[in-house]
């Protein structure tokens, strides 16, 4: 019966997939039900992979985080338009997924602390992380996690947070190949369309991909330093 | 292993905007294969909970009915205004103006011109589609209503009443469901079918 239900799933994949997304937009505007069943066919699971295995979100904050794009999706639908292509929608829902996800980390950041949520949550049972990387990435997300506060408390949308900055200003100071590396693999691009924005090869990537973050974060505390120093 | 704790930094840059990868993660979730295996029970409720909202919008299409309707308010909105608009379509200036007003059928017109028209409003072939169906159904159909307002006075008051009945029948065709002749019909999905073929968003294409 589950294999059933598995296949028929499948095969209503297999169907948005063919009859494409420009179609599935249409039968959203027209306020078609189906549009809904053919919506969450296309994006629920693929959303759901997104936000617990790459953002590393618990299940049940994943559920609800896809719902709500869904949700918003529905309720917005009149205010998209295609501009090049079908791939248009893709992009315009992955904003939102991006819109949506950045809000959840901001309320982990005011209530939890992200640190306590993710590493509770994903990497204290298995991954052994280097004492100097856990004191970086902590220093950067309480600093990041205080700007929020600050934000909520002035109660305006926070745009500038000076360790996401000095974070972009390291990247900056890093050879073109090294960034794109250490950007794609925080988002789980693999490593074989890296290769062919760097021009370095799949194994190279792997090997390098540890020695450059240890770069970063030596980097990284260079400049913590130097600035502590001025 | 090290570096995954160090990831949730660049996630959260990203997220924030702090670092920018162009659209690659993007156009890697499209065609990544690893899907999360969703319970049927959270499908379900998810598709309610989504049906629940559907029927709570209220549905605005601010999408022309007509060609001509949609040819007109672009013509405003250009600098040389319709002449412009033929050029870059790639029709003559008659062809244009009997289009503007719904004169002439969308199947006098190439191909070309249509992925021209396409590729310059940048829009889906399934909007263009929808706007080519009522034209075409409002050009077939027009003569029938033609004769019925012949029979009205010509007279500098019938005029206006004819002026208004004229808007009033035609938005009419335009909105209703009727069926053309079978071989007109046959004739339109042809040509719709070449232009989603040609303009790359044929839904058997990536079949």
């Amino acid at each position: 019966m589950a294999w059933a239900v598995t296949d028929k799933r499948l095969g209503e994949k297999r169907d948005v997939e063919q009859k494409g997304l420009c179609q599935l937009v249409e039968e959203l505007k027209a306020g078609e039900r189906r549009g809904c069943t053919h919506l969450v066919d296309a994006f629920q699971g693929r959303l759901m992979w997104e936000a617990e295995h790459v953002f590393r979100l618990v299940h049940e904050d994943a559920e609800e985080l896809v719902s709500d794009v869904l949700l918003l999706v529905v309720q917005k639908i009149h205010c998209f338009r295609f501009r090049r292509d079908e791939k248009d929608f893709h992009f315009w829902v992955m904003a939102i997924f991006r819109n949506k996800l950045k809000d959840l980390v901001r309320h982990k950041a005011l209530t939890k602390g992200l640190l306590e949520y993710f590493d509770e949550q994903r990497f204290s049972d298995s991954e052994e992380t280097p004492g100097a990387e856990r004191e970086v990435v902590a220093a950067i997300v309480k600093e990041y996690e205080d700007s929020i506060r600050r934000n909520d408390g002035g109660g305006h949308e926070s745009g500038n947070h000076a360790a996401l900055e000095r974070v972009a200003d390291v990247l900056e100071s890093m050879e073109p190949w090294e960034r794109v590396l250490l950007r794609c693999r925080a988002l789980d691009i693999p490593y074989r369309e890296i290769a062919g924005y760097t021009l370095k090869s799949e194994g190279q990537l792997k090997v390098y991909h540890a020695r450059v973050t240890k770069k970063f974060i030596r980097l990284y505390s260079d400049h913590l330093q130097a600035k502590a120093g001025s | 292993m090290s570096g995954e704790f160090f990831d949730l930094v660049l996630r959260i840059a990203y997220l924030e905007g702090a670092v920018d990868i162009h659209g690659a993660y993007e156009r890697e979730v499209q065609t990544r294969v690893a899907v999360e295996p969703v319970p049927e029970a959270s499908r379900a409720l998810l598709i309610r909970r989504l049906e629940n909202a559907q029927s709570l919008a209220a549905p605005v299409r601010d999408l022309p009915l007509t060609l001509g309707a949609f040819l007109r308010r672009a013509s405003r909105t250009l600098p040389r205004g319709g002449a412009d608009l033929a050029r870059r379509i790639g029709v003559s200036r008659n062809l244009f103006r009997l289009l503007e007003h719904d004169r002439i059928s969308p199947l006098k017109i190439p191909v070309e011109s249509w992925l021209r028209f396409l590729s310059f409003f940048r829009l889906p072939a399934a909007e263009l589609e929808v706007m080519l169906r009522r034209t075409h159904r409002l050009v077939v159909l027009q003569p029938s209503y033609r004769s019925t307002l012949a029979r009205y006075s010509a007279g500098p008051r019938g005029r206006r009443k004819n002026q208004i009945l004229d808007r009033a029948a035609g938005e009419l065709y335009a909105r209703a469901e009727l069926s053309v002749p079978p071989d007109e019909q046959a004739r339109l999905d042809a040509l719709l079918t070449s232009i989603r073929r040609q303009s790359g968003c044929d839904p058997g294409k990536n079949a």
